[in-house]
């Protein structure tokens, strides 16, 4: 387990977490890493540490440079236990290290590990100097957490920006330029549907707050640390926290014998006409964090369910509450689905909509199955409102 | 007539146009734009154009960030904010006690 150089004196030394398919119920295909950022200077300095089954490689990576004894600094940008699982063992190896964290890292860190750890409380605008470099910590509240934070190194021009900008892709290659773009910023377009969506203000915020620094490398908590395509990722983001959207649908549905298929279907064949791109997600072949990645650039959000037991499949019910979580902004809705008799599910799903505040389609309402003068009649209608 | 309160922003004597200032031979009724120009605030002294109008807006505000709801019934004692402080009236400065963001970030509860 070797180190990473990013620049003279300073190291990744993180952790790959190769198999890990289930992040809180966000499908990883890909893994994920844990990146820890070791600074070498008159005071040895951490940034973030690793999930705690990943803490013997970072320290292996640590050891290879310095004793972990030996660090005086340690940074923590975020509470959460991605980053923050290695403390309690590290804060007992590194005995004499200060924790430098947000007030509410400090409170949080607290609430997590119940340790009375040296704690410095840092506000933002704060500059921590470490020999011949400063540290400059600018608070990012719901960017994604309260305690949200990230670390700017003005002489080597680093962000560390923890959870913001960063990917679930494992690989032992370390730069965005050592990897397809193309997967690098699917990954990165995932990760923000996922984990990013709902804080699209703070996000912004947290974007204007970095916007007048010179940043030759992004370094973030997870993934792959940017130091080619650095514009690329933030005009990203910029789009994706503005909520900006293209003509573009994506029908979501799940099927109990085919007959909601075939409106979905009819639906389609709408955008088609219309050419509008079109994405058919079906939930038996689709996870929830796949669709959240298409919908973070679709105008058209299209979901159907038939009606069984008097109310919507559970599949469509964990849809909605991830989405109405999630709760993308400047959307069109389209409720549908087939019914025996009482047909409840089109208007749950409908209401779960208009909680989103989206603007509404007609909905579309079949009993049993749908002959083809219908569907004809289902894709001319919608035609007509688009 | 809705009767309006203004605060001195020194002080924190309010003038209430309902009462006006009788002392002072301001009778009840005088809004605080009939004032004179001259006119001070009878507590500390301070010029006209440190009142400021008194928020009587009520309203709960909720974050739109973590959901947190902003009562001025209950103010913010944490932060100093005592009972009764409008949300209107609340520092530029303050922020969500929950999540940190400002309050910018805050949106009217009208239902
Ligand atoms: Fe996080
Ligand atoms: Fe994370
Ligand atoms: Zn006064
Ligand atoms: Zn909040």
């Amino acid at each position: 387990m070797q180190p990473v150089k990013l620049k003279a004196g300073i190291y990744w030394v993180g952790g790959i977490d190769w198999d890990i398919r289930n992040f809180h119920g966000y499908l990883t295909q890909r893994g994920s890493t844990y990146n820890a950022y070791l600074i070498i200077d008159e005071k040895v300095t951490l940034i973030d540490t690793v999930k705690h089954y990943l803490y013997d490689e970072m320290i292996e990576r640590i050891s290879k440079i310095v004793d972990p004894a030996k660090i005086d600094y340690i940074v923590s940008n975020h509470v959460e236990m991605d980053h923050s699982g290695g403390l309690p063992k590290l804060m007992a190896v590194a005995k004499n290290a200060t924790l430098f964290t947000s007030p509410k890292g400090a409170s949080g860190l607290k609430a997590h590990y119940h340790q009375d750890w040296n704690f410095k409380v840092v506000k933002s605008g704060d500059s921590l100097n470490i020999g011949k470099r400063n540290l400059a910590f600018v608070h990012t509240p719901m960017a994604h957490w309260p305690d949200s934070m990230v670390t700017y190194l003005p002489e080597d021009k680093i962000l560390f920006s923890n959870d913001a900008l960063g990917q679930h892709l494992a690989t032992s290659e370390r730069f965005d330029d050592q990897v397809p773009l193309g997967i690098t910023m699917l990954e990165a377009k995932k990760y923000y549907a996922n984990i990013l969506m709902l804080f699209d203000r703070p996000v912004a915020g947290a974007l204007k707050a970095i916007g007048g620094l010179e940043i030759e490398m992004i370094a973030p908590s997870h993934g792959l640390i940017w130091r080619t395509h650095i514009s690329e990722i933030v005009q990203a983001y910029q789009k994706w926290s503005a909520n900006e959207t293209i003509e573009k649908a994506v029908i979501v549905y799940d099927s109990m014998w085919g007959s909601t298929a075939k409106i979905a279907a009819a639906i389609q064949a709408a955008f088609e006409n219309k050419g509008i791109s079109v994405k058919m997600m079906c939930l038996t072949a689709n996870h929830i964090s796949d669709v959240m990645t298409e919908v973070i650039d679709a105008k058209y959000l299209c979901i159907g369910s038939p009606t069984l037991n008097n109310n919507m499949m559970p599949t469509v019910a964990s849809f909605l509450t991830y989405l109405k979580g999630l709760a993308p902004k400047n959307r069109t809705g389209l409720a549908f689905g087939s019914y025996g008799w009482s047909g409840q599910s089109i208007g749950l799903v409908e209401t779960m909509l208009k909680d989103t505040k989206m603007v509404i389609l007609e909905k579309i309402k079949v009993q049993y199955v749908p002959d083809q003068a219908g569907l004809q009649k289902i894709t001319v209608d919608l035609e007509k409102q688009l | 007539m809705m009767f309006k309160k203004h605060r001195c922003t020194k002080c924190s004597f309010i003038y209430n146009s309902e009462i006006g200032y009788p002392d002072g031979n301001i009778a009840p009724g005088t809004l605080f734009e009939e004032l004179p120009e001259y006119w001070v605030c009878p507590l500390c002294g301070a010029a006209k154009k440190f009142f400021k109008e008194v928020d009587t807006n009520m309203n709960k505000y909720r974050c739109t960030a973590c959901g947190y709801i902003y009562d001025p019934m209950n103010g913010d004692p944490d932060a100093g904010i005592n009972a009764g402080t409008s949300f209107g009236d609340l520092p530029d400065d303050w922020e969500c006690p929950l999540c940190g963001v400002g309050k910018d970030f805050f949106e009217e509860v009208t239902e």
